[in-house]
C-alpha cells in the first residue's frame, strides 16, 4: 500500500508538471535543489553543534526541528494537496492503510529531504567513528517519522480550519509573527554572550522529556555506546510515534466520515458604510470605487494583511538594524522613505494579480482600465502617505530634531510616486495570478512576469536616483531649507513620472486586457 | 419586424487546431427568452465570452443592441449584463458593496446605485445577507448577487452561463421569476443550460449548437413540434450508445 501511494504521488506531480509547462519544471528543480542545499547546510551545522555540545545539543536541535515541523505546515496552511485524503474516502481503504500510505508519500517532499539531510549531519557529528553510526540509525529514522507523522496529524486535525477563510487569516498572520519572532530571537541570541551553545545545552536538558528531544538524546547516547538509557529513550520515542499514528488514524477516520466544516458567517463590522471614502467624493466614480474596494481589501484580504504584518516586522528590523545608522541622528525621519518604498513595492508590481480570476468583472463593465489603475494607486497613497508621515513625525520626536521632517515626508511621497509609476507598467506587462489559497508566493509566475518584475526593480531603482539626488545634495551641501526645496522638486518629478506611467500603462492595458484576462483566469496549478 | 438584440455574423474562434465556434450566423430577437444548448465542448461558453467582449473572435462580428462588441465595446457593454457559470467575484466585499462597486465602475450615479442595489438585493432575497462577505455566500447566493450586479445598470440583454446549475429549488424559483419579469419588461435573456426541461419550460426561442456550428435554430415550438426537447436535442447532436461495449458484468453478483 505504501508503495502504491508513493507511485500515486510521483504520478500526480509528473502530470501537474507536464500540464504546467517548462517554467514549472524549472521551479520544481529549483525547489528541490534549494531543499538539498538548505538540508546540507543544516546537516553541517547540526553535525558541528552535536560535536560541540554533545547529547544535550542533539536533543535541543531535534526538539527545535520537531517544533518547526508542527508549526510550519499549520502556519503555511500547507495541506498536502497532492494526495488529498478526502479524495480517497470512497475507496475501501482503512484509516491504518491510509495513514501508512500517506506517511510513505510524505517522505517524497522537499521538507522531508531537508530533515533527512539534517539528521544525517547530526548522526555523523554525534558519532566518534563510522561504526558508531549504525546504532544511531534507528533513532534518526524514528525522528524523521515523528516529524512527518506529527505534522500530518496536526494538519489533518485542522483541515477544515485551514481551508476556511478565518483559518487562512490566522495562518497568515501567525506565520508572519512567527517568522518575525524567530528572527528577533536569533538576533537577540547572537547579541547576548555571543555563544549560543550553553543556551542550547540548557534547552536540551529540558526538551529531553519531549519525544523529539528524547530521540535526539537517544541518538547521542547510542553513538557514545551508552545502550541502557539510549534504548529506553528510543523506546519512549517509538511509543510516542505509535500514539501519534493512532491519533492520526482516528483523525483521518473522522475527516472521511464527517461533513466538511461549515464556514462561519462573517458579517462586515459596523454594518453598511458607503464604499467610496468621503475624501474621494469628488473623484470620477470608477476611480473612487476602485480605491474604496482596494481599501476594503487592505483590511479584509489575508494577502494584503500578511504584507502589512511583514511590513511592520521589516520596519521593526530596520529600526534595530540598518535604521540604527539613522536613529539618534537628525536624519531619522528619512525612515519614511523606506516606508514609502515598502508600501509601493509590496503590492505595486502585481496589482492585477490580487484581482486574480475576478479581473473579468472590470472588462465586462466596459470601464476604462486606466481608471482602475488610478483607483488602485489612490488606495496605496491614502494608506502609504499618512503612515510614512507618521513614521517621520515619530522619528523626529524620538530624536528631538524636526529640521528634516518636511524633506523626509516629501522625499517619501516622491519615492512612493516613482515606485507606483513603475509598478503600474510592470503590473500590466508581468501580471500573474496570486490566488488567496496560495498565500506564500504564487506557483504561477511565468518567465515573462519574472523578467518584468526584475526589470521593474531595476527601473524603479534607476528612477529613484535623481529623486534622491535632488534631496540629498542640497541638504548636505547647503542645508535644511535647500534640502526642503529639493524635496519639493523631487515630488514634482515623481508626479510627472507617475502621470507618464498612467498614460503608458493605461494604453498598454487597453491593448493587452484580453491577454491579462487569459493569464489571470488560469486556475491555480 | 423583430429587432435583433444580438446578431452573430460569421463568428469564428479557433484554439489551436480545434474550431470552437465555426462561422456562426444567428440572431437573438429583442425581448426573447433565448436558450443556447449544446453538448459539452460545443462552444457555448466560448460564444458567450465572445459576445460579452471577454474573448476576441478570429473572424466575424457580434452586435449587441446594434453596437459591434469589438468596434464599439463601451456602447455594447453598457447594454449587456453577464453572469458566468462559476462567477469569480471580489469576495472580500459584502454583497451590497459588490453591487455598489459594479455600479460605480460602470459610471452610474451613486444615489441610483444605492437605490437600485437595495431593490435588487430585496428582490433576490439577499437583503439579510447584504452585509455578509461574498466569500461566505453559498453557490446560490453567489449566483444571485452576480445577477444583481449584471442587472443593476438595466441592460438590454442579459447573458447567463448555466445560471441554474447547483442552486436549490427556492433560489431557482426566485431567479426564474426575476428573469421572466426582465423579459416581460422588454429585456432579452440569453442563457445556456444542460437541463433540457428548464430550457423547454423557459425559452421561447432556441439555438442548438454542436462543434461550434448551428444545428437547430428557431422558436421552441418549431424545434420541438410536440416532442420533448431532450429527444430532439439528442437526435440533433447524435447520442452515444452502449452497443458494442461488454458490460454484462455490471450488476451481476459474481463480483
Amino acid at each position: 500500500m505504501a508503495w502504491l501511494y508513493l507511485r500515486l504521488k510521483a504520478r500526480l506531480i509528473r502530470n501537474r508538471l507536464r500540464n504546467a509547462g517548462g517554467w514549472a519544471t524549472l521551479a520544481f528543480i529549483g525547489i528541490w535543489s534549494l531543499a538539498f542545499g538548505v538540508g546540507s547546510v543544516m546537516g553541517l551545522l547540526g553535525g558541528v553543534v552535536a560535536r560541540l555540545v554533545g547529547g544535550q545539543g542533539t536533543a535541543a536541535l531535534f526538539s527545535l526541528a520537531g517544533i518547526a515541523w508542527l508549526v510550519g505546515p499549520v502556519a503555511a496552511a500547507a495541506l498536502d494537496e497532492t494526495i488529498e485524503p478526502r479524495r480517497l474516502e470512497l475507496l475501501p481503504i482503512t484509516p491504518t492503510q491510509m495513514s501508512w500510505g500517506l506517511l510513505a508519500a510524505s517522505f517524497f517532499g522537499p521538507g522531508a529531504l531537508v530533515t533527512i539531510l539534517f539528521v544525517v549531519g547530526v548522526m555523523v557529528g554525534s558519532s566518534p567513528d563510522w561504526l558508531s553510526l549504525i546504532p544511531t540509525l534507528g533513532a534518526g529514522i524514528a525522528f524523521v517519522v515523528w516529524c512527518i507523522a506529527s505534522a500530518r496529524w496536526v494538519t489533518t486535525l485542522l483541515t477544515d480550519l485551514l481551508r476556511s477563510r478565518a483559518g487562512r487569516d490566522i495562518a497568515v498572520v501567525g506565520a508572519a509573527i512567527l517568522g518575525g519572532g524567530s528572527a528577533f530571537a536569533s538576533t537577540f541570541l547572537s547579541n547576548g554572550s555571543g555563544d549560543p551553545m550553553p543556551a542550547l545545552a540548557a534547552f536540551g536538558r529540558v526538551s529531553v522529556y519531549l519525544p523529539p528531544g528524547a530521540l535526539g538524546r537517544s541518538l547521542g547516547l547510542l553513538a557514545d555506546g551508552e545502550w541502557g538509557v539510549g534504548l529506553a529513550l528510543l523506546v519512549y520515542g517509538l511509543a510516542a510515534i505509535a500514539l501519534v499514528m493512532l491519533g492520526w488514524q482516528r483523525s483521518l477516520f473522522r475527516l472521511s466520515t464527517r461533513a466538511p466544516g461549515r464556514v462561519s458567517e462573517a458579517v462586515a463590522r459596523g454594518g453598511h458604510s458607503p464604499l467610496v471614502p468621503r475624501l474621494l467624493s469628488g473623484w470620477p466614480a470608477p476611480q473612487a470605487a476602485t480605491a474604496g474596494k482596494e481599501l476594503r481589501y487592505l483590511r479584509r484580504d489575508p494577502r494584503f494583511r500578511s504584507q502589512a504584518v511583514g511590513l511592520a516586522v521589516a520596519l521593526a528590523f530596520l529600526g534595530l538594524g540598518a535604521g540604527r545608522m539613522l536613529f539618534g541622528t537628525e536624519y531619522s525621519p528619512f525612515l519614511a522613505v523606506i516606508v514609502a518604498w515598502m508600501a509601493a513595492s509590496t503590492t505595486g508590481f502585481n496589482q492585477f494579480g490580487f484581482d486574480d480570476r475576478s479581473f473579468w468583472s472590470y472588462l465586462v463593465t466596459g470601464v476604462e482600465l486606466r481608471s482602475v489603475l488610478v483607483g488602485k494607486n489612490l488606495a496605496v497613497a491614502l494608506v502609504g502617505l499618512p503612515v510614512l508621515a507618521l513614521v517621520a513625525v515619530v522619528a523626529s520626536v524620538l530624536v528631538g530634531d524636526a529640521r528634516h521632517l518636511g524633506s523626509a515626508i516629501l522625499s517619501g511621497a516622491a519615492i512612493l510616486a516613482v515606485w507606483l509609476a513603475v509598478g503600474n507598467v510592470v503590473s500590466v506587462l508581468g501580471a500573474y495570478p496570486l490566488p488567496e489559497s496560495n498565500l506564500f508566493g504564487s506557483r504561477n509566475v511565468s518567465g515573462s512576469a519574472l523578467f518584468a518584475s526584475l526589470g521593474g526593480l531595476l527601473a524603479a531603482g534607476f528612477l529613484s536616483l535623481p529623486i534622491a539626488a535632488f534631496v540629498v545634495v542640497p541638504l548636505l551641501i547647503w542645508g535644511t531649507w535647500q534640502g526642503l526645496s529639493g524635496a519639493g522638486v523631487a515630488v514634482v518629478i515623481g508626479l510627472l513620472i507617475h502621470r507618464l506611467s498612467l498614460r503608458v500603462a493605461g494604453s498598454l492595458l487597453e491593448s493587452r486586457a484580453l491577454r491579462l484576462l487569459e493569464v489571470l483566469d488560469k486556475p491555480p496549478v | 419586424m423583430t429587432v435583433a438584440a444580438v446578431l452573430y455574423n460569421g463568428l469564428t474562434k479557433k484554439f489551436g487546431s480545434k474550431v470552437a465556434v465555426d462561422e456562426l450566423v444567428a440572431e437573438i430577437p429583442a425581448g426573447s427568452f433565448f436558450g443556447i444548448c449544446g453538448p459539452n465542448g460545443a462552444g457555448k461558453t466560448t460564444l458567450l465570452r465572445m459576445t460579452c467582449g471577454l474573448l476576441q473572435p478570429d473572424a466575424g462580428r457580434v452586435e449587441v443592441a446594434g453596437h459591434d462588441v469589438w468596434a464599439d465595446p463601451v456602447a455594447a457593454k453598457s447594454r449587456l449584463g453577464m453572469v458566468p457559470d462559476s462567477p469569480s467575484m471580489f469576495t472580500r466585499l459584502t454583497g451590497r458593496e459588490l453591487v455598489e462597486f459594479t455600479g460605480l465602475l460602470r459610471g452610474m450615479n451613486p444615489e441610483v446605485v444605492q437605490e437600485r442595489g437595495s431593490n435588487l438585493l430585496r428582490l433576490l432575497d439577499l437583503e439579510e445577507a447584504a452585509e455578509t462577505l461574498v466569500a461566505d455566500y453559498s453557490l446560490g447566493m453567489s449566483k444571485k448577487v452576480a445577477i444583481a450586479c449584471a442587472l443593476l445598470h438595466n441592460p438590454r440583454v442579459l447573458f447567463l452561463d448555466e445560471p441554474f446549475a447547483g442552486i436549490d429549488p427556492v433560489a431557482r424559483q426566485v431567479l426564474e421569476e426575476t428573469l421572466k419579469r426582465f423579459t416581460a419588461a422588454g429585456g432579452t435573456v440569453a442563457f445556456s443550460d444542460h437541463s433540457m426541461d428548464v430550457v423547454e419550460r423557459l425559452c421561447d426561442r432556441l439555438l442548438i449548437i454542436d462543434e461550434g456550428k448551428v444545428v437547430l435554430a428557431g422558436t421552441t415550438a418549431e424545434i420541438t413540434r410536440g416532442r420533448r426537447l431532450q429527444e430532439v436535442f439528442v437526435e440533433a447532436v447524435g447520442g452515444s450508445s452502449t452497443e458494442g461495449v461488454d458490460i454484462t458484468w455490471l450488476g451481476s453478483t459474481s463480483g
